[in-house]
């Protein structure tokens, strides 16, 4: 692309040069503009790695200490000289992922937090804490995970001892080294 | 008018204001022009006054209009006296905080888990000799940075971030949200949920024409909803409805509008003025259930 432009700013220097020389009564912009028919969002494009476009309106007539033609004539950069992002692309990404906004009013979100404060506002007889979704012996339980394993040990030991025994050793193992852990060495005890 | 509010309030349960009115919205219909009947109501303004229990003796109580749903534009019916403590109060956003990060904390529970290195089978083998290989010297092919091998410090089984706001801290929390909603103008009370139809093209007018925002949440005293509205919102996501007991901070700052029955308002009262003024408030600081 930079090639085009380049080529591009050459034609627009000789023909400035050569209005310029006749002086005519037609300005040079609308010459310029006539003889190659370019868009004016195009010449806004500036090239940043290697200078060689000056914005037709810069100058009234261009410099005549400038030498003609652009400058590093036959160099190719091979790097892309378009502008801040790959634009010009034919076809657009197809790995991307589509933007799929969440319905926030499904109705589970809608009703987020319902019943939260029925313990003040109900009849007393029930806690916001007997109506969260877990497991029963992780109700309204906060603790490490050693008093996790122990309280589900409890609640629902037995039954892992006869269904799932290597669970159940896996179960002990891990509490015996949580209980090692957590008295011999600091900041454990709390994840 | 003094007079009508006074008989009232002597009157029975089942012929309780909020109950009449209740009857008489039942009776509106739908015309063949597409328009609705206009209901027969006692001459207004149909009250002027509530009895507030526990007043407050140095701020006068807020009012609201009373208002209804039975026609899409707004009519106002009377006016009501709200409790100072309860819809009055300063704005403490940092409690409004506090109160929907504990509804979004203490029922929050993580079921990740991985195996460690202990849990994952095999690995018991020394993968080849200390010395003379070169190579690094591996005790056990289920070691973390083995591929298959166990992961230290990890996610470990369901657990959960429970705990309890002080009691306190919710009544407040629900005093605050209220208030805020009265204060930008976002709090109506009606008289009763019942509407004409049970079309949620009437909803969506009546909350439109009455500017309520995009969303509202309409709350009742009992659970068993009147059959039209129920219908009606069924089918729109941000129209929704809510029992007394169900109400809390998080929903009441999530809908646009809150809407209110005379008889929520009364069941609302009630139970946060006898919270407030209960001496074991603070006996439980940490809301903990009473065992």
């Amino acid at each position: 692309m930079s090639a085009v432009w380049r080529g591009l700013t050459y034609c627009r220097q000789v023909a400035c040069r050569i209005a310029f020389q006749n002086t005519t009564s037609v300005p040079c912009k609308q010459l310029e503009s006539n003889l190659l028919n370019v868009q004016s969002s195009c010449l806004s494009v500036t090239s940043v790695r290697n200078k060689v476009y000056i914005p037709a309106d810069k100058f009234e007539n261009p410099s005549p200490f400038k030498p003609l033609g652009p400058s590093k004539h036959g160099f190719n950069p091979k790097l892309f000289d378009g502008g801040r992002l790959p634009r010009g692309l034919a076809e657009p990404l197809k790995n991307k992922k589509k933007y799929k906004p969440k319905n926030r009013w499904s109705r589970n979100r809608a009703m987020f937090g319902q019943n939260d404060c029925i313990d003040i506002l109900g009849d007393h007889n029930i806690h916001p804490s007997e109506l969260i979704k877990s497991p029963a012996w992780l109700r309204g339980f906060n603790g490490n995970e050693m008093q996790r394993l122990i309280r589900r040990l409890n609640t629902e030991g037995y039954k892992i001892k006869q269904l799932y025994p290597t669970q159940y050793h896996d179960m002990w193992k891990r509490i015996m080294y949580l209980y090692k852990k957590y008295n011999r060495k600091r900041g454990f005890k709390h994840r | 008018m003094m007079v009508l509010t006074n008989t009232l309030c002597v009157l029975p349960k089942q012929l309780r204001l909020g109950n009449i009115l209740r009857f008489i919205s039942t009776c509106s219909k739908k015309l063949n022009d597409g328009s609705y009947m206009a209901t027969e109501r006692p001459p207004l303004p149909i009250m002027t006054s509530r009895k507030i229990e526990f007043p407050n003796p140095y701020i006068a109580p807020k009012q609201a209009w009373l208002e209804n749903l039975d026609t899409v534009n707004s009519e106002k019916l009377g006016i009501v006296d709200l409790h100072p403590d309860i819809f009055g109060v300063a704005p403490r956003i940092d409690m409004l905080h506090r109160n929907v990060k504990w509804q979004q904390l203490y029922k929050y529970i993580n079921y990740d888990w991985e195996p460690t290195r202990a849990e994952v089978r095999g690995g018991g083998r020394k993968m080849w000799p200390q010395k003379k290989t070169g190579r690094h010297r591996a005790g056990s092919n289920r070691a973390p940075q083995w591929r298959g091998g166990g992961k230290a410090m990890a996610e470990r089984g369901p657990y959960s971030k429970y705990y309890m706001l002080s009691e306190a801290d919710r009544i407040n929390g629900l005093c605050i949200a209220l208030s805020v909603k009265y204060a930008q103008n976002d709090l109506h009370i009606v008289d009763s949920l019942e509407i004409p139809t049970d079309e949620s093209e009437y909803l969506e007018e009546l909350i439109d024409t009455r500017y309520w925002g995009f969303s509202a949440l309409f709350v009742d005293d009992t659970d068993i909803m009147p059959e039209n509205i129920a219908l009606a919102a069924s089918d729109i996501g941000q129209f929704n409805l809510m029992p007394v007991y169900g109400l809390n901070v998080y929903s009441i700052l999530k809908h646009n509008t809150l809407v209110l029955t005379l008889a929520a308002v009364d069941k609302i009262e009630k139970k946060l003025l006898e919270r407030l003024h209960s001496p074991f408030l603070h006996s439980s600081k940490k809301g903990k259930r009473p065992s």
